[in-house]
């Protein structure tokens, strides 16, 4: 990585610290939740990780639109960077942000499943898959972000994603390979498990790819 | 052959409602040039062709011998560049912006810094947010002049600000082309400042450059005559002459070429010559622009 990505993504890092860290104070008390033992003490802290997590995915996107909001831009595309660098800059310092969260939750739900006998191993591809979405979404909103530059398209990305979670779910879950094993007691892989994961993170890259790209086609940058 | 910080040749970029029509003009190393221009002349989009921040539609553009847009990152290293609306981190402080810079450049010289901190009555623990809009601008100049730019690229970095600073502005930009080595293009309405501080000048408008030389041959071309001219007579226009207004008896000539033969020549067309007077760059703009629009619209 080139010195001045990492500057870069350093720089949004530090700018976000009150919500980075907010966001791990609640994290970290809602994972406490989790270890008072019983079911519903585990339900309530998972719902109040996700829900932290839910809030950090609608703020975090503010790191990639609000750079020109608040005329910002001109002064880091002034330094030694170009689009492109800035665009991945950003892309893996507030992905990256997420992810920090993202996988703390799927670990968190990993343990709790293995570790917990009444809670079967099965629920682990099944936990997986559903977890990816949330965070194909986020990728979703970041390339908007990126691309449109725009507070407004955003928003309403926020939104529709968020709206959409549920639908995508239950879509998943009506599949029968994919909810048919969750309560088996070993973790059970199929092939339609494995492929729905493998495209959902192909879309993740194909998302990625297609912001560079677009980026790299644009002419005006302020 | 002269070394240039900045050429463009020919270059055009066109919006929806506006477009810079062939922009050419050199700054030679080592030298101020002030780019005149009112609000939406093109001003801001040709400084930010020049960064590499917007990419021209046609044209050739090269900063520091780079070209432009494809080399940016190689000007970028040596070019510093600061607007009236560039903003810094209002939630950060000035000291966390100063360390940013010190990470990124190497060439950043710390106790000039320091002396500039000090020079403008900065304090680096303040965060941006709770600073005045002079403040900001100083802040704002203070990060990119100790990176010890090659070249420093201003776009109106005067507006809005009180006399007091301006001149600690305008003083500092002067001190830096005491190496000849730095150059520095300098965008404004104020033509006080450009005529301050500036060894070129070119006057842009409606997209389009109206003229671009140096100063002292600006100043030395233009005149202006008030003459008295016989009644029933009218002004000839001779060789030079850009307008002429009439009022009664009494003529003002504008002259852009002006020849010390031109009086001569209005005496003995019967006219007497009151006065010749020189102009200030604001009146000369003033003209420019006008002869300029009634040139485009005819």
């Amino acid at each position: 990585m080139k010195p001045i990505v990492y500057e870069l993504i350093r720089k949004d890092w530090e700018l976000n610290r009150v919500a980075v860290g907010a966001g791990i104070v609640l994290g970290i008390l809602a994972i406490g939740i989790t270890f008072f033992g019983g079911t519903v003490p585990a339900v309530i802290g998972v719902v109040c990780f996700y829900s932290v997590m839910g809030v950090l995915g609608s703020i975090l996107p503010k790191n990639i639109y609000e750079e020109r909001k608040n005329q910002t831009m001109a002064f880091i595309m002034s330094l030694p960077v170009s689009a492109i660098e800035y665009t991945i800059a950003k892309m893996i310092s507030t992905i990256g942000i997420f992810l920090v969260f993202w996988l703390t939750l799927v670990g968190v739900a990993a343990t709790m499943i293995l570790t917990r006998k009444e809670i079967p191993n099965g629920l682990i591809p099944l936990m997986l898959v559903l977890s990816s979405l949330i965070l194909l979404g986020f990728v979703l909103i970041c390339s908007v972000g990126m691309v449109k530059e725009n507070e407004s398209w955003a928003t309403a990305t926020v939104i529709l994603v968020n709206v959409s979670y549920s639908l995508g779910w239950y879509l998943l879950i009506r599949i029968p390979e994919i909810g048919r094993d969750a309560f088996h007691p070993k973790i059970v892989w199929n092939p339609i498990l494995v492929t729905t994961l493998g495209v959902e993170f192909t879309l993740i890259a194909v998302l990625l790819g297609l912001t560079v790209f677009l980026q790299t086609r644009k002419r005006d940058f302020i | 052959m002269t070394e240039l910080a900045i050429r463009m040749q020919g270059v055009c970029k066109a919006y929806p409602y506006f477009a810079l029509q062939q922009v050419s003009l050199e700054l030679p190393k080592g030298q101020v040039m002030g780019l005149i221009g009112p609000n939406g002349a093109g001003k801001s989009t040709s400084i930010r062709i020049m960064m590499g921040l917007v990419h021209q539609d046609s044209g050739d553009v090269e900063v520091l011998g780079n070209p432009m847009p494809a080399a940016q990152i190689a000007t970028k290293w040596e070019t510093g560049f600061a607007s009236d609306d560039m903003r810094l981190y209002g939630a950060m402080t000035l000291e966390w912006h100063l360390d940013l810079m010190r990470r990124i450049y190497p060439t950043w010289d710390e106790p000039y810094a320091q002396q500039l901190l000090k020079r403008f009555g900065l304090l680096a623990e303040q965060r941006i947010k709770g600073i005045s809009h002079g403040q900001r601008v100083k802040a704002s100049l203070l990060l990119v002049l100790a990176r010890r730019p090659k070249l420093l690229i201003l776009d109106e970095p005067t507006t809005g600000l009180d006399p007091v600073a301006r001149h600690e502005i305008l003083r500092e930009i002067t001190s830096i082309v005491t190496d000849e080595n730095r150059s520095v293009l300098f965008s404004s309405h104020n033509t006080l400042d450009i005529e301050r501080i500036c060894d070129q000048i070119t006057f842009i408008d409606r997209g389009r450059i109206i003229d671009s030389l140096d100063k002292d041959t600006y100043m030395d071309r233009w005149r202006r005559l008030r003459l008295e001219i016989p009644s029933g007579a009218s002004v000839p226009a001779l060789p030079g002459v850009l307008g002429i207004r009439q009022t009664g008896r009494i003529a003002i000539v504008t002259v852009n070429a002006f020849q010390p033969e031109l009086p001569g020549a209005y005496e003995s067309s019967g006219a007497r010559v009151q006065a010749v007077e020189t102009m200030t760059l604001e009146e000369i703009f003033v003209a420019n622009v006008e002869k300029s629009r009634e040139e485009v619209e005819a």
